[in-house]
């Protein structure tokens, strides 16, 4: 459903998509997954057809972006990094008016519309004006448009950014639906967590580049490590496989006895199983602002 | 085309039926300064002093609501993205570019009654200037509209995007002979330069304010119609969803 072969995109001198390939099927939840600077948004932005690639091919819902992109945005929705739904408008309003954009007969609108907002926990407030409303719920408003409007493919950039624990998950839910109705969802997030509960499918970006991709549990598996200990405050003689400022970060498959040993030193130390937030801080380092 | 037109028909409800019925606070806002004019020329010059007023005013109006697409336009690119997602759906860049331009008619519409309801009353119109009026401002509307969202384009950063308006707005109307007759130029047709002053020559004629020759009319009409193509021309230049 989306397949990206060789793509690059270049601003000025610098490189902000760099040879990136991955391809994915349809009804499955693709997050990308990197720090800020790793080109998630521009590549967004090439696949929903507002940005040119420098090289390379796109395809998305079997349409190549550069040639067929009318047939493309008759498949698609998206929802912006940083978006937020028009102000004045009531949440009715605004899904009522992009559903009446996207084609549908005004009686269609009405129904998808009212389904929309109740599924986004929205119907409370279906009548309120949307700057009233906080930015959690904002966010909600543009997921229910692009929920109402059913599509082959939806691309959400960090929607969840900024929410608190309920708006995230009550997205989840709505991601989890869509992925449920066979839509293909293409989700770029910081939050590791997030893609290792909706995702069937991960690429994890860096400066640009694809670092590695897979389905997260095998992506999991390559940490070098079942376990994973955390250390404030390390000692000389025990080196960690890397270090955040003060913070060592052993990948053992056994941590008790390197544990003991640290606490002995006087070491603050947390013991976890690995997960895909290893496997970032494994390939990519601390995730942080270029 | 269907599609277009009812894409033109959801933005400019959207943006502009909507906050008209909703924030009519703005609408008291853009109003202001002409009328401020009308009332300062009725008490300085009475009737004739007041056809002046809601000449220009209505001149304003259409002009300055033309303009403000540069806000509306950016702030749905840049602030809120609500441009990005109409990029991932079916809408043609025009019938947004257009749809934008409608809904500034829209907001402006009320003012514009008023405007034209007063010159009615007062027995300014003849049959044939009503018309020629008429024809006037909707060439004014495309060719500052069209203009508004070609600026738009151009413009990066927020804060320029509440400023710019104002200042052309200003310009339009104060620089060209909107309130005042194009007789005080060293040369008349001087008057036609600006969209604006075509259209104060226009409407000053139609309503027996000045006469002015034939040849200054005409150039008028031409310079006006060129304006309204040109920004037609630009906007569909413009009005491209994808960047390189």
């Amino acid at each position: 459903m989306i397949a990206v072969e060789g793509l690059g995109k270049r601003f000025g001198q610098i490189w902000a998509l760099q040879d990136v390939t991955f391809a994915t099927d349809a009804g499955r939840v693709v997050s990308i997954l990197g720090p800020n600077g790793a080109g998630k948004t521009t590549l967004v932005r090439i696949l929903i057809t507002e940005l040119l690639p420098t090289r390379g091919r796109a395809y998305v819902a079997g349409h190549d972006v550069v040639e067929e992109a009318e047939k493309i945005r008759r498949k698609i929705a998206a929802v912006p990094q940083e978006g937020s739904p028009i102000g004045f408008l009531t949440p009715y309003e605004f899904v009522y008016a992009y559903l009446l954009l996207r084609g549908y007969s005004r009686r269609e609108a009405r129904r998808r519309t009212e389904g929309a907002l109740a599924e986004l926990q929205l119907s409370d407030v279906r009548g309120r004006e949307i700057q009233t409303l906080s930015g959690g719920t904002k966010r909600r408003v543009l997921l229910a448009a692009v929920l109402a409007a059913d599509v082959d493919v939806v691309f959400l950039d960090e929607p969840t950014t900024g929410l608190d624990v309920l708006s995230r998950r009550i997205v989840w839910n709505a991601v989890s639906s869509m992925r449920r109705g066979g839509v293909t969802v293409l989700l770029t997030t910081h939050y590791v967590e997030e893609a290792q509960t909706l995702s069937d499918y991960v690429v994890l970006m860096n400066r640009g580049r694809v670092v590695d991709a897979g389905p997260p549990g095998a992506l999991v598996e390559k940490v070098p490590g079942k376990y994973v200990v955390e250390a404030y405050g390390i000692p000389a003689d025990r080196k960690p496989h890397m270090t955040i400022g003060d913070r060592g970060i052993y990948f053992v498959d056994d941590p008790g006895e390197i544990a003991n040993d640290l606490v002995k030193a006087g070491a603050r130390v947390n013991i976890r199983q690995r997960s895909l937030e290893d496997y970032v801080l494994y390939r990519v380092g601390a995730v942080s602002e270029p | 085309m269907k599609k277009l037109l009812r894409d033109m028909l959801v933005i400019g409800w959207l943006n502009g039926w909507v906050p008209l019925v909703r924030s009519w606070i703005w609408l008291v806002a853009n109003s202001v300064t002409p009328l401020s004019f009308l009332i300062v020329l009725a008490v300085y010059a009475g009737e004739a002093g007041l056809r002046w007023g809601l000449l220009g005013g209505l001149i304003w109006t259409v002009a300055s609501n033309g303009i403000s697409l540069i806000g509306d336009a950016t702030f749905y690119r840049l602030e809120i993205k609500f441009q990005q997602m109409l990029v991932a759906a079916p809408v043609s860049p025009i019938a947004y570019a257009l749809g934008l331009a409608l809904s500034s008619f829209i907001f402006a519409a009320p003012a514009v009654a008023f405007y034209v309801g007063y010159l009615a009353a007062l027995g300014a119109f003849t049959a044939t200037g009503a018309v020629l009026l008429g024809i006037s401002m909707v060439l004014l509307w495309i060719s500052t509209a069209g203009l508004g969202f070609a600026i738009s384009t151009a413009i990066s950063q927020m804060r320029y995007a509440w400023a710019v308006p104002g200042i052309l707005a200003a310009i339009l109307s104060a620089m060209a002979p909107v309130y005042w007759p194009a007789t005080v130029l060293p040369d008349e047709l001087l008057g036609a330069l600006l969209p604006t002053g075509a259209a104060g020559v226009i409407g000053q004629a139609a309503l027996g304010l000045v006469h002015y020759g034939v040849h200054v009319v005409t150039a008028s009409w031409i310079s006006l119609s060129a304006y309204a193509a040109i920004s037609l021309i630009l906007l569909a230049k413009v009005a491209r969803w994808r960047q390189v």
